[in-house]
């Protein structure tokens, strides 16, 4: 494990879905677990999530582990198409923390067509709240679909703009086939152990396997079973 | 120029290679902010500091010098560090010196993996070593010779490149639309051209790039509130 690079998740889903709350709040569990953690973040229009991050992991994580990349106006390009820059900063970072565990790659806010370059991330979450609609996932759209694992955040708010969990549950369910899907409450924390504990089967397997997985594709091996889902759903 | 040449030339200078140059504004995204560029013709003139003002005696001059050393018998490995911390040393705004640097890093990459050339392969050491910075100008020289693009040809290539990159932040920033694009890139050909034979005419060791104004505006752009390009 010495001389092998850090595994590299990539964090993508809409604008205000709750990816910077994600990372701030996974952060701390991964530290606890004893893992090395930086942060890179792809703003669009200013440094507003990474200072975001920065200040809430004040005193958790060092600031300078995590850096902002600039994406052009192009947050799809600079994660799938053309992820050189962020390449360019996973190069600087890596060199500078050799002993990194996790990279967490936040895009910026995109929509549901967004998927990772497998060039640039082993496994890519996909964070979706219950406040922009629960009938998201029958939209389908590549993100949904192929990221390593689709995270339902804000199930909290539900009761307040009429979203049907068990819907958003059955249509996820029909979607995703054997992949995995998770319901969350990131600001409670609701979720999050299990959202780690996919993120540590997935880097086990990605270690096991000795080179990153080929495709974009959901976990092979560490999905969880449907049931668990609907449980997650009855423990909000 | 034979067929698999043109071919390569296209394929190094389009805006799908993934260098990541097009999150750069070189300055536009300042000047759109603070109102000095506001129109089709304004884009236009800066388009032409840009080309003839930069380029001509700077990256495209160094594209060219490197080009020489990379295609030489033997390859010159040392003129291309020479030519490589020179041309780093005239970009004056920290985000054009980086931003020059993670492109280069990438081309220099790509190249390599897509032409296993040695002399590509021992550029992307140096950078790794952090004996030489890479820049983005100096990387696509080599580059090109590793794909087997003429000199002339690769200076005119990265000029288009140049050219349409810059023309592209100015849509994505709302100042000017597709088919304004598409005629300014036609009429910067003439500017294109002139660029590419100032560049083949200057000397490898007196790059002198001199485009203040936009210089100015990268060097603002470091404490701008709003930023889509990363200069």
């Amino acid at each position: 494990m010495g001389s092998r690079r850090p595994f590299r998740v990539g964090i993508g889903g809409p604008v205000g879905s709750g990816k910077t709350t994600l990372i701030e709040r996974i952060v701390p569990l991964l530290l606890a677990a004893d893992r090395s953690v930086v942060v890179v973040t792809n703003d669009i229009v200013t440094r507003e999530d990474e200072m975001h991050v920065r200040v809430a992991l004040d005193g958790i994580l060092d600031g300078e582990r995590v850096v902002g990349v600039e994406t052009g106006a192009c947050p799809h390009q600079a994660v799938r198409e053309d992820p050189s820059m962020n390449l360019a900063v996973l190069a600087e970072l890596e060199g500078r923390y050799p002993e990194t565990d996790y990279v967490l790659l936040e895009s910026g806010g995109d929509n549901l067509t967004l998927t990772f370059s497998p060039e640039l991330v082993d496994e890519s979450l996909y964070v979706i709240d219950v406040a922009g609609g629960d009938k998201i996932p029958r939209k389908r759209g590549p993100g949904l679909i192929l990221c390593g694992l689709l995270v339902i955040n804000k199930t909290d708010l539900a009761p307040y703009v009429g979203a049907d969990l068990a819907r958003m549950d059955r249509d996820s369910a029909a979607i995703r086939g054997s992949s995995p899907y998770l319901f969350t409450d990131a600001r409670a924390g609701v979720g999050l152990d299990r959202l780690v504990g996919h993120l540590e089967l997935a880097r086990d397997a990605w270690l096991t396997q000795g080179s990153p997985r080929p495709g974009v594709s959901g976990v092979s091996g560490v999905s969880d079973p449907p049931h668990d889902h609907r449980h997650a759903v009855a423990g909000r | 120029m034979d067929e698999r040449a043109v071919l390569a030339m296209l394929q190094l200078a389009d805006s799908g290679f993934p260098s990541g140059a097009y999150t750069l504004s070189g300055g536009l995204e300042t000047l759109v902010e603070e109102g000095i560029v506001r129109g089709a013709e304004d884009v236009a003139g800066c388009l032409r500091s840009m080309l003839l003002g930069r380029s001509a005696r700077g990256d495209l001059a160094a594209l060219v010098a490197a080009h020489r050393a990379a295609a030489g018998d033997p390859p010159d490995g040392e003129a291309i560090v020479v030519i490589d911390r020179s041309l780093d040393a005239t970009k004056l705004a920290a985000e054009e010196r980086v931003g020059a640097r993670r492109v280069g890093r990438r081309i220099a990459l790509e190249a390599e993996r897509l032409t296993g050339s040695a002399i590509v392969h021992q550029f992307s050491e140096a950078i790794a070593a952090a004996t030489t910075p890479g820049t983005a100008a100096v990387a696509t020289g080599i580059a090109a010779v590793a794909m087997g693009i003429p000199e002339h040809e690769a200076a005119l290539a990265a000029g288009h490149a140049s050219a349409l990159a810059f023309l592209t932040v100015a849509v994505r920033l709302g100042r000017i639309g597709h088919g304004d694009q598409q005629r300014l890139l036609r009429e910067a050909g003439e500017t294109i051209i002139h660029a590419v034979d100032i560049a083949q005419a200057t000397d490898a060791r007196t790059f002198r790039p001199f485009a203040p104004g936009l210089d100015i505006a990268m060097a603002r752009h470091e404490t701008a509130p709003g930023r889509l390009f990363a200069s």
